[in-house]
C-alpha cells in the first residue's frame, strides 16, 4: 500500500469514517514504524488547527432583520411583547423569578463593585483581564474596540448609491476645502448664519477660513455626555475653534510629572510624539463614560453625522467593513473632520486622545483617509501614520508582528520601546504607570506575547523578569516603576 | 429568549410575519456562519441566508416543516453550494494540478501578519474549490462522506480523495509556516544581539 492510502485512512479517522477493517489496517501501519505515528500526529494537529475557520465573524440578527424586512416588505408592526409563544406555565411566575434574579444580581454586583473599586488592594485591578468589545453597527460594519476606547454611532444603515442627494442634506466636504491655514473646514447644512462661506449641499464645498482658526460651520450637531449623543436637534449657528489651543496634546489636562519618557519615533516614521508620560490627576485613559471633556469633544466635531457610521472615534478599533454593492461607502469619522471611507476593508485604527497622531493599519482591502486637503489611499498591508499637528503623514509596511492581534485578546510586544509598552498596558488595562525616578527608558525594549486571559499581573511579572525594575502598585490604578536598569 | 423549534413553527403558522422574525433572529447567525464557510464571502453569505428566510416566509402556507433547523441548513447548503459552483471564476479543482509552492497563497505574507489563525483561514480559502467545499462540509458541518457526496453530486470515492488532498495541502502549508516562523525567530534573535 502506498502512503496516499494511509493518508486517506488518516483523514477518514479524523472524520470518523473508518470502518473496522480500515481501522485495523491503520493500526498495523502505525505499529510498523514510529515515523507513521508522527505523521498521524502531524495530520491530527493540522486538523485541530482548522477548528476556528471563519469563526471570528459576528452577525447582528436584529439589524439584519430590519434590513431583511425592509427588502422583502415583511410587516413588522408588532412588538416583541405580543409575540410570546403560548406557555404552559404562567408568565407571572417567570416574571417573578426574573425580578428575583435581577435583584439578587444587582445586590451581588454592588458587592463586587464595592469590594473591587472601593478597596485599595492593588492586586485586584492587576488581575483584570484585557477585554475587547465587539459591536455590529449595521449590516456592513463590525468593530471591535480596545478597552478604554469610545465612539459614537452615526447612522445605522448604509444608504444606496442611487438615492439622489437632497440639497439640504449634510455631507462632509473633504478634499476640496480651502483653508488658508491648511486646516480643514467641515460644512454642513442648516447653517443659520451662513457666514463661513460653506456650501451645504454635497461634495464640493469650498469653505475659506482666513483667521487662522479651524472653522466649523455646523449648525446641527449633538451635545454629548460621556460620549453619548443626547440631543441631535440642538442647533448651533456656527462654532469657531482655535486649533492651536485644542490639540490633543493639551498639557493643561494633566499634572505633568516627567518621567523621562523617550520620544516616540514610531519606528522609521520620523514623526514624534512629544507627549510626556504623566501621572494624571484626571482620568487620562478617557474610557467610555470616564468623564470626557465635553467642550473639547464638541469642538472637535463639526458635522451632523448624517452619513457617518461611526463618529468621534477615540482609542483603538478593529473594523471589518463590507458594504454591499450599490450602497454608499461606510464612513468612520475620527476627529477634526478627518475620516476614513471604505467599502470593503479590514483595518485597525489607532486614534488615542493623548496622542497627536493617528495610525491606520489595513489588513485587507483598502481605505481612503481624508484629513483636510490630504486624501490618502491606504492599501492592504500598509500602515499610515498621520501627524495631526503638522499634518504630515507617512506610509510604511505593516509591522512584522500583527497589529491586529489585540482584537482577539492577544497583546504582542515585539522589541517594543519600554515607554510604548507602558502605554499599551495603561490603555489595555486601564491603569496609570508612572516612572517615579530618573530611570532611562530610552534603550529598553520589551518582547513578549500575552494570550487571552492574561492579566496585568501577568504582564508586569514577565516585564520585571525581562527588565530589571522595581514595580510598586499604589492604590487601585496607579503603578509606580523605578530603578529600571 | 430562545424558542423551541415546535414553538417557532406554531407561531410561524399562526402569523407568518411574527414567526419569521423570531426564526430569523434565532437562526440568522448560525446560518450565516454555515454560509460564510462555504462561500468565503460575508455579504454573499448574508444574502443567501436572507433568501432562504424569504423562501421560507413565502412558502409558509405550502410547507410542512418537521425540523426547522434541518430545513434551514439544507436550504443554506444547497444555495451556498450552487452559488459557489455558479461563480464565474469557479474551476473544477480536478482539472488543476495544485502546486504547493505556487498556489497563490503566500506564506511569507501571512507570516508578516504573524497570526496563525489568519494563516490557516487563508490556506483553507485557497484550497481548490471542490477540495475546499468537501473539506468544509465534512469538517465544519459534520456531514458524512456520503452526505457530502450527495450534496455535491459526486462519488464517495471523490470525497475521500478530496479530503486526503485537503489535509495534505494544509499539513504542508502548516509545516512551511512553522519553518518560516523559526527563521523569523532566528532573525529576531540576531537583531536583538
Amino acid at each position: 500500500m502506498n502512503k496516499d492510502f494511509y493518508i486517506s485512512l488518516i483523514s477518514k479517522k479524523l472524520s470518523n469514517e473508518l470502518n473496522a477493517a480500515e481501522l485495523k489496517d491503520l493500526n498495523i501501519w502505525l505499529s510498523d514504524d514510529k515515523a507513521n505515528s508522527l505523521t498521524l500526529n502531524q495530520f491530527k494537529s493540522t486538523w485541530d488547527l482548522t477548528t476556528d475557520y471563519k469563526s471570528d465573524f459576528s452577525f447582528d440578527a436584529g439589524t439584519a432583520f430590519q434590513s431583511f424586512a425592509s427588502k422583502y416588505e415583511i410587516p413588522t408592526t408588532h412588538t416583541k411583547t405580543n409575540i410570546e409563544p403560548k406557555r404552559k406555565v404562567g408568565v407571572k411566575k417567570y416574571i417573578f423569578i426574573l425580578a428575583l434574579l435581577m435583584i439578587t444580581s444587582a445586590f451581588i454586583g454592588a458587592l463586587i463593585y464595592n469590594s473591587y473599586f472601593n478597596s485599595d488592594n492593588p492586586n485586584q485591578i492587576a488581575n483584570h483581564e484585557m477585554h475587547a468589545q465587539s459591536f455590529n453597527l449595521n449590516d456592513a460594519v463590525n468593530v471591535t474596540i480596545a478597552p478604554n476606547s469610545r465612539f459614537e454611532k452615526g447612522v445605522y444603515t448604509i444608504e444606496r448609491k442611487d438615492v439622489s442627494e437632497n440639497s439640504s442634506s449634510n455631507t462632509i466636504n473633504s478634499s476640496n476645502n480651502n483653508s488658508k491655514n491648511g486646516n480643514s473646514i467641515i460644512g454642513s447644512g442648516n447653517n443659520g448664519n451662513g457666514n463661513n462661506g460653506v456650501s451645504t449641499n454635497g461634495n464640493n464645498a469650498n469653505g475659506d477660513s482666513t483667521n487662522g482658526n479651524n472653522t466649523y460651520a455646523d449648525s446641527k450637531y449633538g451635545n454629548k455626555t460621556d460620549g453619548i449623543r443626547t440631543n441631535q436637534q440642538e442647533s448651533y449657528s456656527s462654532y469657531t475653534q482655535d486649533l492651536s489651543n485644542n490639540s490633543k496634546n493639551n498639557s493643561s489636562d494633566y499634572n505633568i510629572n516627567d518621567r523621562n519618557r523617550s520620544s516616540n519615533n514610531l519606528g522609521s516614521s520620523g514623526l514624534t510624539n512629544d507627549k510626556n508620560r504623566s501621572k494624571s490627576n484626571t482620568d487620562n485613559r478617557r474610557g467610555i463614560g470616564s468623564g470626557i471633556n465635553n467642550d473639547s469633544q464638541n469642538s472637535k466635531h463639526g458635522h451632523d453625522g448624517k452619513n457617518y457610521t461611526v463618529e468621534n472615534f477615540y482609542g483603538q478599533g478593529y473594523f471589518d467593513v463590507n458594504v454591499k454593492s450599490g450602497m454608499k461607502p461606510a464612513i468612520i469619522a475620527v476627529e477634526e473632520g478627518n475620516y476614513i471611507e471604505t467599502e470593503n476593508a479590514i483595518f485597525n485604527l489607532q486614534n488615542y486622545e493623548d496622542d497627536n497622531f493617528s495610525i491606520i493599519d489595513v489588513q485587507t482591502g483598502s481605505v481612503k483617509f481624508v484629513a483636510g486637503d490630504n486624501v490618502l489611499i491606504v492599501e492592504e498591508g500598509q500602515r499610515l501614520i498621520y501627524d495631526e499637528t503638522t499634518k504630515n503623514f507617512e506610509k510604511v509596511s505593516l509591522p512584522k508582528l500583527s497589529p491586529f492581534q489585540w482584537h482577539k485578546g492577544i497583546l504582542v510586544f515585539d522589541n517594543t520601546p519600554l515607554d510604548e509598552a507602558f502605554s499599551m498596558m495603561e490603555r489595555f488595562f486601564g491603569v496609570d504607570i508612572e516612572v517615579t525616578d530618573d530611570s532611562d527608558l530610552s534603550n529598553q525594549n520589551f518582547t513578549a506575547t500575552y494570550y487571552k486571559s492574561s492579566t496585568l499581573n501577568d504582564c508586569l511579572e514577565i516585564l520585571s523578569e525581562s527588565i530589571d525594575m522595581d514595580i510598586v502598585r499604589n492604590g487601585q490604578r496607579n503603578i509606580e516603576v523605578s530603578n529600571i536598569k | 429568549m430562545n424558542y423551541t423549534d415546535s414553538e417557532l413553527i406554531e407561531i410561524f403558522y399562526e402569523d407568518g410575519s411574527k414567526g419569521i422574525e423570531l426564526i430569523f433572529k434565532q437562526y440568522y447567525e448560525v446560518m450565516c456562519r454555515t454560509a460564510i464557510r462555504i462561500t468565503k464571502e460575508r455579504s454573499l453569505a448574508e444574502d443567501i441566508v436572507q433568501e432562504v428566510f424569504f423562501e421560507l416566509y413565502k412558502k409558509r402556507e405550502k410547507l410542512k416543516i418537521e425540523s426547522l433547523v434541518g430545513y434551514l441548513k439544507r436550504a443554506v447548503y444547497n444555495r451556498s453550494i450552487n452559488k459557489v459552483k455558479g461563480r464565474k471564476d469557479h474551476v473544477d479543482a480536478d482539472e488543476i494540478a495544485y502546486e504547493l509552492s505556487d498556489n497563490g497563497h503566500n506564506s511569507q505574507d501571512e507570516m508578516e501578519y504573524g497570526e496563525l489563525e489568519t494563516f490557516i483561514n487563508g490556506v483553507i480559502d485557497s484550497l481548490p474549490e471542490k477540495c475546499r467545499l468537501v473539506f468544509v462540509l465534512n469538517r465544519f458541518e459534520q456531514l458524512s462522506y456520503k452526505e457530502v457526496a450527495a450534496k455535491m453530486n459526486i462519488s464517495v470515492k471523490t470525497v475521500e480523495n478530496q479530503m486526503s488532498k485537503a489535509l495534505k495541502i494544509l499539513r504542508a502549508e502548516f509545516e512551511k509556516y512553522k519553518y518560516l516562523e523559526k527563521i523569523l525567530d532566528a532573525d529576531r534573535g540576531i537583531l536583538s544581539e
